[in-house]
């Protein structure tokens, strides 16, 4: 069935917010962030970016390009509120809601068409709905998957309004950067660069088998598919989190199992905190190992039972890093979990002396941070 | 080797003797059968190291020996052989078998009999009598509880507890828990071992007769062996702690519901046709003002909603339960009725039957979304 996907996002909304709440701001460039010596930019209005500044650039920085800036930190609650007032307002547009931050999120409008003229017509309904309830500018995107919508709905920005027709995928896509790709990092934008790719054009025409060969499968697969415009996935309302994990890559290549099971059990205990944090447990424990060559191996095992436990993460991550038997050349290391299902079946030898020496442990970290409580065999040399 | 003797006697001894032969022997010796021919006596021995079986059946010897058959094609022939009686042959030249029944003739490759590992009995130093229906229910009331997965081996098995005049056997796979008690006449003294439940679900099946008769027990640390009519059954036991079975089990409950078996059976019967597709096949019971009622939902087949009367007797309450949990035990229930007793929502309830306070099911709810 075709679907019809609206992404929405908020043009700069700490910015927005606070100039609306300060007449003083208005019209001026503001940047919310981080004050300190190495804060960074969290959100700057459109007056900022003029200079150059955007989001996640050193303040220090932002500083010296636009001396004249109003610098402030932001008022986070009050984003939070007005956010709230926002997907309150999505609520009305759509069942089907995925929120992707505090100021974006996924519509999914599939099927709708008997409650709206057409999709531009309800996309600028709701723009000036938000605008009207908030004072907030938003812009949206309208095509038939997330990955396409994402890309409309920056494309026009601010206040922009894009509609993709299923008719005409190809035609938007292919003069836009593969940057624009999701995924599409430094590094495999500088391989693609390499091998002249620069539009989703250039890389739609390279052969899959290419694309094999040059990021291994799981990559390739994602370019090939997304570079004619095809994605899948679905639009998944806010709920628990689908999975909690960590992944490190390395400077240099780990080349022994002793460096890497050190590395592993490090993220268990990431890991298994978060959890904790989350009030999850997780039935399936992966492992994730990325060799020299960028050949990546995942190996998943499913615990007994549900647990959040450090030791019990790590043992299974022992167990399928031992099986996987790679230990040399190790490039990217990964745990993580998943399976934290809505329902549980309790275990009758719950061990509650457990939950409360890991709760006792999460407490001092939470005070002391790195001076906290941590393994004898984590404690660097 | 040559003898004469009962086909109904050796497809019985055979067909003991099989539950011990190997599916994947470790060794081609280990998919075959002992058959020793000796003083008017036919011994069976099989054995896959873990367990070990011997049967010994009455016949006709002309000539004593011993010899080594694979299990699965004796089985066979001998279950299909079309006469009352069986003439054993062993040919020494050729190395082969042959046996006879009527205007029947097969001839069996076999193996020689010294290299099967011969099962030597027990040496143990501490033993006990029990009688077989004693045993029967034991076994029979508590093996369905145990876990099927090797990862932890303790729960594979049924806890067997002497203490003095009282024995109590013990199953868990950790969401529930099944307990039988009996007394033990004649015995005195301690003793703890977890058995393997698959020994004693095959112990259980041969223990089928009318007639009441002692089974008598030996065990040391590591192995135990049952010995009844004429069957000598060895294992090894399970090595590990049996986690404490007391704590578990909640010696007070604000709730307790007397429903009857029968109806209650046959409500979750219609029940599991909707809840055993879901993940953790769950069926909610909500007991309130003289009612039971019981529903699953499934999105994606429909639901199934169904009340009855039950005598309740504290607070209301609703509880989650995996329905496969309770339909195994209500298999066991054989009192007209039986309780339910329970504290709150997410901690474990009772299954007890009516004047009967040998039996204790204990079982944990599923902890349903919104929790």
């Amino acid at each position: 069935m075709d679907r019809l996907i609206m992404h929405v996002d908020m043009d700069a909304f700490f910015a927005s917010v606070e100039q609306l709440d300060h007449e003083e701001y208005r019209g001026k460039p503001l940047i919310v962030g981080g004050i300190g010596g190495r804060g960074v930019v969290s959100t700057c209005s459109y007056e900022a970016r003029k200079f150059g500044v955007h989001s996640a650039m050193p303040t220090a920085k932002a500083m010296k390009l636009c001396p004249q800036g109003i610098f402030i930190r932001g008022n986070y609650p009050r984003y939070s509120e007005v956010s709230q007032q926002i997907f309150d307002i999505f609520d009305t547009y759509s069942p089907l809601i995925e929120p992707l931050s505090i100021d974006e999120a996924f519509l999914d409008i599939t099927g709708m068409e008997r409650l709206m003229d057409n999709p531009l017509q309800y996309a600028m309904k709701l723009k000036k709905e938000i605008k009207e309830k908030t004072g907030i500018v938003a812009s949206v995107g309208i095509a038939p998957n997330k990955f396409l919508a994402k890309i409309a709905s920056d494309l026009d920005k601010p206040d922009g309004l894009v509609v993709v027709d299923k008719d005409k995928v190809q035609e938007f896509l292919d003069p836009l950067p593969v940057r624009r790709i999701w995924g599409v990092g430094a590094k495999t934008a500088m391989v693609l660069d390499r091998l002249r790719i620069k539009t989703i054009a250039d890389l739609r025409k390279m052969p899959y088998e290419e694309l094999h060969k040059t990021f291994g499968e799981k990559t390739a697969y994602h370019l090939f598919w997304l570079a004619q415009g095809k994605d899948e996935r679905p639009v998944a309302p806010r709920g628990r989190a689908k999975s909690i994990g960590n992944e490190v890559t390395f400077g240099e290549d780990l080349q022994t199992a002793e460096d890497a099971l050190q590395v592993l059990l490090e993220l268990s205990v990431k890991v298994g905190w978060r959890l904790r944090k989350a009030g999850f447990k997780a039935k399936t424990i992966q492992l994730k190992l990325r060799t020299r060559d960028f050949t990546t191996h995942t190996r998943q095992k499913q615990l007994f039972e549900p647990s959040n436990y450090d030791n019990d993460i790590y043992t299974a991550i022992h167990e399928l890093f031992t099986a996987l038997n790679i230990t040399k050349n190790i490039r990217l290391l990964g745990v993580s979990t998943t399976g934290f299902g809505e329902m549980e079946s309790l275990s009758l030898f719950h061990d509650e002396k457990k939950d409360k020496l890991y709760q006792a442990i999460d407490d001092i970290n939470s005070k002391f941070g790195k001076l906290g409580i941590t393994r004898g065999s984590l404690i660097k040399k | 080797m040559k003898f004469t003797c009962q086909r109904n006697d050796l497809l019985q001894a055979i067909q003991t003797v099989a539950k011990a032969v190997s599916s994947k022997p470790q060794n081609p010796i280990l998919s075959g059968i002992y058959i020793k021919a000796e003083n008017n006596t036919l011994e069976l021995q099989a054995t896959d190291y873990e367990i070990g079986i011997i049967c010994k059946i009455e016949a006709e010897i002309t000539e004593p020996g011993n010899i080594v058959l694979t299990g699965r094609y004796i089985q066979e022939v001998v279950n299909n052989l079309p006469g009352v009686t069986v003439e054993f042959e062993y040919d020494r030249q050729e190395k082969i078998s042959h046996i006879r029944s009527n205007r029947s003739n097969f001839t069996l490759l076999s193996m020689s009999a010294d290299d099967f590992p011969i099962i030597k009995k027990l040496e143990a130093n501490k033993s006990l009598k029990i009688m077989d229906n004693v045993l029967q229910e034991l076994i029979g009331r508590t093996t369905f509880a145990c876990s099927n997965e090797e990862a932890r081996p303790v729960f594979t098995g049924c806890l067997l507890e002497l203490n003095d005049n009282s024995v109590v056997m013990v199953s868990t796979d950790t969401k529930r828990l099944a307990l039988q008690s009996k007394v033990l006449e004649d015995f005195e003294g301690q003793g703890k071992m977890i058995i393997p439940s698959k020994i004693l679900n095959e112990i259980h099946k041969l223990l089928s007769s009318d007639m009441p008769r002692p089974v008598n027990i030996s065990y040391n640390s590591n192995q135990i062996s049952f010995e009844f009519d004429n069957i000598y059954i060895s294992s090894r036991l399970i090595d590990g702690q049996f986690p404490d079975y007391h704590r578990v089990i909640p010696t007070d409950f604000g709730t307790r519901i007397k429903l009857n078996t029968e109806e209650f059976r046959s409500v979750i019967r219609r029940t599991a046709l909707i809840s055993r597709k879901t993940d953790y096949n769950v069926a909610t019971m909500e007991f309130a003002n003289g009612m039971v009622r019981i529903t699953s939902d499934n999105p994606e087949i429909g639901n199934s909603d169904e009340s009855l009367t039950a005598e309740i007797d504290g607070e209301n309450i609703v509880i989650s339960f995996n329905a496969d949990y309770i339909s195994d035990v209500l298999k066991i229930v054989d009192t007209k009725e039986f309780y339910i007793s329970l504290n709150n929502s997410l901690s474990p309830a009772a299954i007890r039957m009516l004047d009967d306070e040998s039996f204790t099911y204990i079982i944990t709810p599923v902890r349903t979304p919104g929790q």
